[in-house]
């Protein structure tokens, strides 16, 4: 009772609109006057935050009237945010055949001016803070690629070895995913972000032992002292001879140059086929923040996400077309590479190069205004999703005033990038997991918000009382009265065929994972439902069960034949207090009849599997039985943490602790080469035996 | 009194990407909440929140995860509304007009003008827990306070509640 009548109470105390755009122009202008500092990596990114701070202000509050902007549609918008979830399917590609339809009015290309012209729009209208938008814009304009690329020989097979070895944990078979520690069966990598290095070490049989660096740490000022430039690594990866780093080179300007900061993302292809002389064969370079990689057998992609926000200016591409190519000489993605979302979007690309890494050739870049930046990657696709708040937006019809996802796919073919389709659906995306295909249909979690604006009575009468000025009972607030989750199936031209909503009231998603036509999620407020949802008719989504349990899983992971295994937090029963990590077998052999099979608490209180990449940190093996991952321990009385690699086998339906083995940091992470286990991070390589675990060797970095 | 160390929490630090817009989206309304229970007026609430993002942008690079970022958003509220309370303007002037203006706009089963009349540190322990649904213990790492103290505090704060609610049960 006082609880409710609290929160209800409390959920009216909101800050007006007008002072929140206030504080953001402030620190907008704060930080275009400040001096570049010390650390310039952290400093560029406080740059680009308050951008971003900036952007989605303006642009959310003043409302850029583009979805009538003609260049881009023929077709005007109905302002009802129904009608056009409805009735928008525009589909501008037709994803079988990779051509476009004629008939829907946007056969010419894309051009550079058309996109001057756009961008010249929104910086308008964010300029003159009008508020005329009322609707999301739908549909993707722009021309298909059809240029192919060759198709490269692979010449080079990787040195055959005799140990089975474990591989960074991916969502898709197939597709690999960068991490800091990658491992050819014989040689271990281990990337350090801080120095820019990545160590090589033989593994050895359980002494391992350096090799070689690679090191391209770059920490410099120009001549004339105007430039700061620091070049800092980020994800890496592992094939066929040769290593691929994805660094971050950031310039800074103190005279505002360049809009003061520059950042390119730059994968640099080293040949490692003697790994004791790796030699940098190519290097490649685009514009914007690392979003994630993939690589399919030879195929590279790395995504990034741009955004603009000065004045462009026509002569000067760089102010609104984003760059990418080959070592320094980057130039303007082409225009028949670039396309664009319509309506109500962010002025940021999403930009995917994609690289043979054997023969170290570009096969295809693209970009596209308005897309995500969480991608889903299949071996025949790729999905870029993009939140959309709504809370930002004033919206006349407050019953569809939720948050949206915007979805774009992209075909692979020979490594070469087909836009597809668009579409997009309610509510907002976890993380890459939320989203998988199979059969040919594209499915997707959403955690849903509705945001409903007080009505004008009710406000009037309030505000009779207030001052006028009085943040408390403001207009045009909205108030975020619910939320629910949502499952929805899309074909493949991503037209939503089939939906499950409202499910799970005031919870949020915690964990999903797809398995064929089975999809799993879990959601938590106080205890942690775990749901089972028959996806085998995709028009029809049923849920087969909710298994409810205290805690919640924040990674989900097949595991052999009937059973899911859960890694998250064990939390209350009654106050939903979390109390550590847990580990769940859940037996799933009935889909109808889910339930947990046996538990675990491990001695650790906190992993990371919640975080961002997390998944990274585990490493399941069912041939091994092997389910390790990094975790952390505090001793609360002298607030020092103890970071370890938990190594959990499972048998005869009870998980089996092998292993506490010494962690050197969260970024800690665990494979085996044969019959040795090593813990690696970048401060030390460990090995131990994967019998007994005793300790073999080690390696100090 | 601003110490901004309370989050010692270590948490992976390459692969949390602070994003200030987010950060400004998800936590302002939670910002000026807290700020505005502990402060009972809006133009103090107000400056509390312009104040936190200020510190939040300048701070950036500690940020390490998104608990982290909310963590560290409810201590710097804490802190900025401390140097509120502590200024001389605010020691020396008695201020109800909020209070009463709460009052005016309120019905009768409204509780938030008794949780703005409790004692300050009474309060925000309140608000986390009712509120924000924090356990006692994260109060408890979150205030630097021992958890017996977040645990008396939250009794005789019901006491308080329920003898101006006439005996309602409010545990919850």
């Amino acid at each position: 009772m006082f609880k409710e009548q609290l929160k209800k109470e409390i959920d009216n105390i909101k800050p007006s609109k007008q002072l929140k755009e206030k504080i953001l122009a402030d620190i907008n202008k704060r930080q275009v006057t400040e001096k570049p500092q010390k650390r310039p990596v952290n400093k560029v990114r406080w740059v680009y935050s308050a951008v971003c701070v900036a952007l989605a202000l303006f642009v959310g509050l003043s409302g850029m009237a583009i979805n009538r902007f003609g260049l881009f549609s023929k077709d005007g918008f109905s302002n009802n945010f129904d009608a056009v979830l409805e009735d928008s399917k525009e589909m501008v590609f037709d994803c079988d055949e990779s051509t476009h339809d004629d008939g829907l009015g946007v056969s010419q290309s894309t051009t550079y001016k058309e996109i001057y012209t756009r961008f010249n729009e929104i910086y308008k209208s964010i300029n003159r803070g009008n508020s005329t938008y009322k609707t999301y814009g739908d549909g993707l304009k722009g021309t298909a690629s059809a240029t192919m690329g060759t198709v490269e020989d692979s010449g080079s097979d990787m040195a055959t070895q005799n140990d089975s070895f474990s591989q960074t944990n991916t969502q898709v078979s197939g597709v690999d995913e960068a991490d800091i520690v990658k491992t050819d069966g014989k040689y271990i990598y281990v990337l350090n972000p801080y120095d820019g290095t990545v160590e090589i070490a033989l593994a050895n049989k359980g002494q391992p032992k350096k090799v070689s660096k690679v090191s391209w740490r770059r920490e410099e000022w120009s001549s004339d002292g105007d430039t700061y430039s620091f070049k800092t690594a980020r994800d890496m990866f592992v094939k066929n001879n040769r290593l691929v780093v994805i660094s971050i080179d950031d310039v800074k300007t103190k005279s505002g140059k360049n809009n003061g900061s520059s950042r390119k993302i730059v994968t640099d292809i080293y040949n490692i086929e003697s790994p004791e002389n790796p030699t940098l064969i190519k290097s490649f370079s685009q514009t914007g923040q690392y979003i994630s990689s993939r690589l399919i057998e030879n195929n590279l992609f790395v995504f990034t996400t741009q955004s603009f926000y000065n004045k462009p200016s026509e002569e000067e591409k760089q102010t609104y077309l984003p760059y990418a190519g080959e070592g320094e000489d980057l130039t303007p993605i082409p225009e028949k590479d670039i396309c664009a979302f319509n309506g109500d979007v962010d002025p940021s690309y999403f930009i995917a190069l994609s690289v043979d890494i054997n023969s170290a050739v570009i096969k295809d870049k693209k970009a596209v205004l308005g897309a995500g930046d969480t991608v889903y990657v299949n071996n025949n696709s790729i999905y870029a999703a993009a939140n959309c708040y709504s809370a930002w937006y004033k919206n006349d019809n407050p019953s569809e005033n939720t948050d949206i996802t915007r979805l774009l796919k992209l075909k692979i073919e020979n490594g070469v990038l087909l836009f597809a389709a668009d579409g997009k659906v309610k509510g907002t995306i976890l993380n890459q997991f939320s989203m998988d295909e199979y059969n040919g249909y594209f499915r997707i979690v959403t955690t849903v918000r509705e945001y409903v604006p007080v009505s004008s009575e009710t406000s009037k009468e309030k505000s009779a009382v207030s001052s006028s000025n009085s943040a408390v009972f403001s207009d045009d607030r909205v108030v975020a009265n619910k939320q629910t989750n949502s499952l929805y199936v899309l074909n493949s031209r991503l037209e939503t065929v089939g939906k499950l909503e409202d499910i799970a009231p005031d919870e949020r998603v915690y964990s999903v994972r797809f398995n064929g036509d089975i999809g799993y999620f879990v959601t938590f407020r106080q205890v942690d439902p775990l749901f089972s949802v028959d996806l085998s008719n995709p028009a029809n989504p049923k849920i087969l069960s909710a298994l409810k349990i205290p805690g919640f899983s924040e990674y989900l992971h097949p595991f052999g034949e009937g059973l899911l295994l859960g890694i998250g937090m064990e939390a209350d029963f009654e106050t939903g207090r979390t109390l550590g990590a847990k580990l769940s077998m859940f037996d799933v052999s009935d889909p109808k009849a889910v339930y947990e099979k046996t538990k675990h608490l491990a001695p650790c209180e906190q992993t990371y599997i919640g975080a961002e990449n997390g998944h990274k940190t585990v490493m399941v093996d069912e041939a091994k039985n092997i389910i390790a991952f990094s975790g952390v321990d505090y001793d609360t009385v002298s607030t020092k943490s103890y970071y370890s690699y938990y190594v959990y086998g499972y048998s005869s339906g009870e998980f089996v602790q092998k292993a506490v083995l010494e962690g050197t940091g969260p970024d800690t992470r665990g494979l085996y080469i044969g019959d040795v286990f090593y813990v690696c991070s970048n401060e030390k390589i460990t090995a131990y035996n994967i019998n007994n675990y005793s300790k073999l060797g080690s390696v100090n970095f | 009194m601003l110490r901004e160390s309370l989050c010692t929490v270590d948490l992976p630090k390459t692969e949390y990407l602070f994003n200030a817009a987010k950060a400004f989206e998800s936590y302002s309304d939670m910002v000026y909440r807290l700020a505005f229970v502990r402060l009972c007026n809006t133009s103090d609430a107000e400056d509390v929140l312009s104040d936190v993002f200020l510190r939040l942008i300048k701070n950036s690079k500690k940020i390490k995860s998104e608990e982290h970022l909310k963590a560290w958003l409810i201590r710097a509220t804490i802190n900025c509304s401390y140097s509120v309370l502590s200024s001389a303007y605010r020691r020396h002037r008695a201020d109800f007009e909020e209070l009463s203006k709460q009052k005016a706009a309120t019905t009768e089963e409204s509780v938030l003008p008794l949780v703005l009349e409790l004692p300050q540190r009474f309060k925000t322990v309140v608000y986390m827990y009712y509120y924000e649904g924090y356990s006692v213990e994260d109060i408890a790492k979150l205030c630097s306070l021992p958890q017996g103290t977040v645990k008396s505090r939250l009794s005789r704060a019901r006491q308080q509640l329920k003898l101006q609610l006439k005996g309602e049960d409010i545990n919850v």
